[in-house]
């Protein structure tokens, strides 16, 4: 193909035929040739013309608004002239062999440095060989525009729809973007893989929403009913746009949460998530809770039932005792002379049980008791309950030649009343099972973090290691009653005691020379008024 | 020495007679009055129905855990009486629990006392209440109360 005919071919579909054919004539109506000046300009920013050979001789004014570089920059230049460092371009080199073989070319597009911007201008020529009369090659014509601000906003988005691209495929989310017509306009593989939808069921070109919901109804999603009724009535619904949030258990097991956010002027953005692992942990989390709670409560109940027996049953057992007792006392002291020998022993015997079973329920009646009390906790200067205690034991602490030391215990909240008895039964546990020597009772306390331990010592009897944790079990006695008496509760009200406060009690003996009790207390708590 | 008049609330007729016994051997010349349950003494207090003829009593001693009408009411009741709530009131009771004790002096009990188990000491306590509210103290006469 000539260059000729390749220009005469685009005679036909160019608005540039009409410069060219001013050229070609030099008595052409100078109106006509203005007209189509205009209409070329308007078409584009600047119009050029180049010489035969290939620089450029003239420019229209414009161009300097457009560029910032008037005419007089181009004129004399070659293309590769004023474009140094953009001529090394496959484009470039392809353009200049259009002009070389002075083939007409459209939509070339360039970058040119513009004085005083940050980044070049991209430009955007056309343009044609033009002959003289003679038919010899004269130069080119054309057009050149500013297309910077087009190609910037096409690339910003190209890269947007690159990242939207890119993040729709990567997400672990189904998601679906519906217009206000209802129509899938935006979608993922994961939304039709999410619902199960066939991959090929959207074109390229999107599908109305309805079509979905009737796939839907077809296979039973909705239930039984007529299909066109379930999509009418679910599309009805979708056009109201507003928000909604759902989960979606499929046949198969998994559960879908879907959310749908009205986009403004219409349409949807629906996500789609598998849900499946996070509603079976909540499900089974649900039902451990409640089952837990239905433990702690029947816990509770058996707890404080107990608590309940015990409380009555040793207050009601209390009444026919003492006249039991009292009784027999009454016997006694009214006929002592009058019986035998046999008779008054027998009676003896009679009260000493009687008087041993009222310790007994007594005994239980105060274990029951602890923690009953609606007295608020505040704060108990332990040093003072000690110090109480001793003066409680005083009888017990003289007849014994004991020696109590308190060595400066701390003040912890609870409850004053329990915690003084704490004391008094450790202390009078101490001074009863004593060696031969005076009994020495030293009562101490460490802090360690946020806990206080107080350790009451003796030089006691001791504990061997293996009685350690029987001795707090209720109605436990390591010794012969006429040993040592007692009812053999005392320390579990102690440990009840310290478990109520949130505290451990323990004992560290070698089962020789003594033994320590320990007893833990939240040291926080001593803070509180 | 005059009688004393001693009203005693108590539904246990065992416990009555007990510390009927234990009045015997007192110092006092006395008439003890019992009242099985709280109804029948404040009936007796007031002189209602069978009792119209009751003396008014020197002293109470009264038991909380009676039948039809509780010790904690008949205290209540007796302490916010104008004609009765100078009379003595004794909670003689086997309950040793903090709460019918702070109860009770919340309810204006005069005292609180323990029955004990052993028949010794519980002879002396009553003894010393016989003692301490009909000899020691000085209340104002029945009449001038009310």
């Amino acid at each position: 193909m000539t260059s000729r005919a390749n220009s005469q071919r685009l005679q036909a579909e160019s608005p540039l035929q009409a410069p060219q054919a001013c050229g070609e004539t030099e008595t052409g109506a100078s109106s006509s040739n203005e007209r189509l000046r205009d209409i070329a300009e308007a078409a584009s920013d600047w119009f050029w013309e180049m010489g035969p050979d290939l620089r450029l001789t003239y420019l229209s004014e414009r161009i300097r608004d457009v560029l910032g570089l008037g005419p007089e920059f181009f004129i004399g230049k070659r293309r590769d002239q004023y474009l140094d460092g953009n001529s090394d371009t496959a484009g470039f080199q392809a353009h200049l062999d259009d002009l070389r073989n002075r083939r007409p070319f459209r939509n070339f597009v360039f970058p040119i440095e513009k004085p005083g911007a940050d980044e070049p201008a991209i430009v955007q020529i056309s343009g044609k060989p033009f002959y003289d009369q003679d038919g010899n090659f004269a130069g080119y014509r054309g057009t050149g525009t500013d297309i910077t601000s087009l190609v910037r906003s096409e690339r910003k988005l190209e890269r947007t729809s690159a990242l939207l691209r890119t993040t729709l495929e990567y997400m672990n989310h189904g998601i679906s973007v519906t217009d206000a017509e209802l129509n899938l306009a935006l979608w993922n593989d994961q939304f039709l893989e999410l619902l199960e939808f066939p991959t090929d069921f959207v074109g390229p070109n999107g599908r109305p929403f309805a079509d979905f919901i009737r796939y839907n109804a077809e296979r039973g999603e909705y239930g039984p009913g007529d299909v066109e009724e379930q999509v009418r009535e679910r599309v009805e619904l979708a056009k109201r746009f507003e928000p909604h949030r759902f989960q979606r258990t499929r046949p198969d097991g998994v559960v879908l949460e879907i959310i749908g956010v009205p986009l403004p002027g219409g349409g949807f953005v629906t996500t789609y998530t598998d849900v499946t692992e996070r509603a079976r942990y909540q499900a089974q989390l649900r039902e451990q809770t409640e089952k837990m709670a239905e433990l702690v409560e029947d816990l509770k109940r058996s707890n404080s039932e107990l608590e309940q027996f015990a409380y009555v049953a040793s207050h009601d057992l209390q009444e026919p005792l003492r006249m039991v007792a009292s009784y027999c006392q009454l016997l006694q002291r009214r006929y002592q002379d009058q019986l035998d020998e046999d008779a008054n022993e027998f009676i003896g015997f009679a009260v000493d049980g009687a008087a041993r079973m009222q310790q007994l329920i007594n005994a239980l009646l105060g274990y029951s008791r602890v923690g009953r009390s609606d007295r608020p906790r505040r704060s108990v200067d332990l040093q003072e309950a000690a110090e109480l205690a001793c003066r409680d034991l005083q009888k017990a602490i003289e007849d014994a030649g004991a020696k109590v030391e308190i060595d400066d215990l701390p003040a912890v909240c609870g409850d004053g009343v329990e915690l003084r008895q704490l004391l008094q039964n450790l202390i009078a546990n101490a001074i009863k099972f004593r060696a031969d020597d005076p009994p020495v009772v030293l009562l101490s306390a460490s802090r360690d973090g946020e806990r206080w331990t107080i350790a009451v010592a003796d030089n006691g009897i001791g504990i061997a290691p293996e009685y350690a944790e029987r001795i707090f079990l209720i109605f436990q006695r390591l010794h012969a009653r006429d040993a040592y008496p007692g009812t053999g509760i005392g320390l579990s009200v102690c440990k009840k005691i310290v478990e109520r406060h949130g505290g451990e009690l323990r004992v560290e003996s070698d089962g020789k020379s003594g033994s320590t009790f320990l007893f833990t207390l939240p040291a926080s708590s001593e803070a509180r008024p | 020495m005059s009688v004393v008049e001693i009203l005693m609330v108590e539904d246990n007729p065992a416990d009555a007679r007990l510390t009927e016994e234990a009045l015997k051997e007192g110092l006092l010349r006395n008439r003890l009055h019992l009242a099985r349950d709280g109804v029948e003494a404040m009936q007796f207090l007031r002189r209602e129905g069978p009792f119209s003829d009751a003396p008014r009593p020197d002293v109470v001693l009264l038991d909380l855990n009676l039948p039809r009408k509780d010790g904690r009411e008949v205290l209540a009741e007796i302490k916010t009486d104008p004609d009765l709530k100078h009379i003595p009131v004794v909670v003689l009771t086997t309950s040793e629990a903090e709460q019918d004790i702070v109860k009770s002096y919340a309810l204006h009990a005069n005292c609180y006392v323990t029955k004990p188990v052993d028949l010794q000491r519980f002879i002396e306590i009553v003894h010393q209440i016989e003692t301490f509210w009909l000899q020691i103290v000085k209340l104002p006469q029945s009449d001038a109360a009310a």
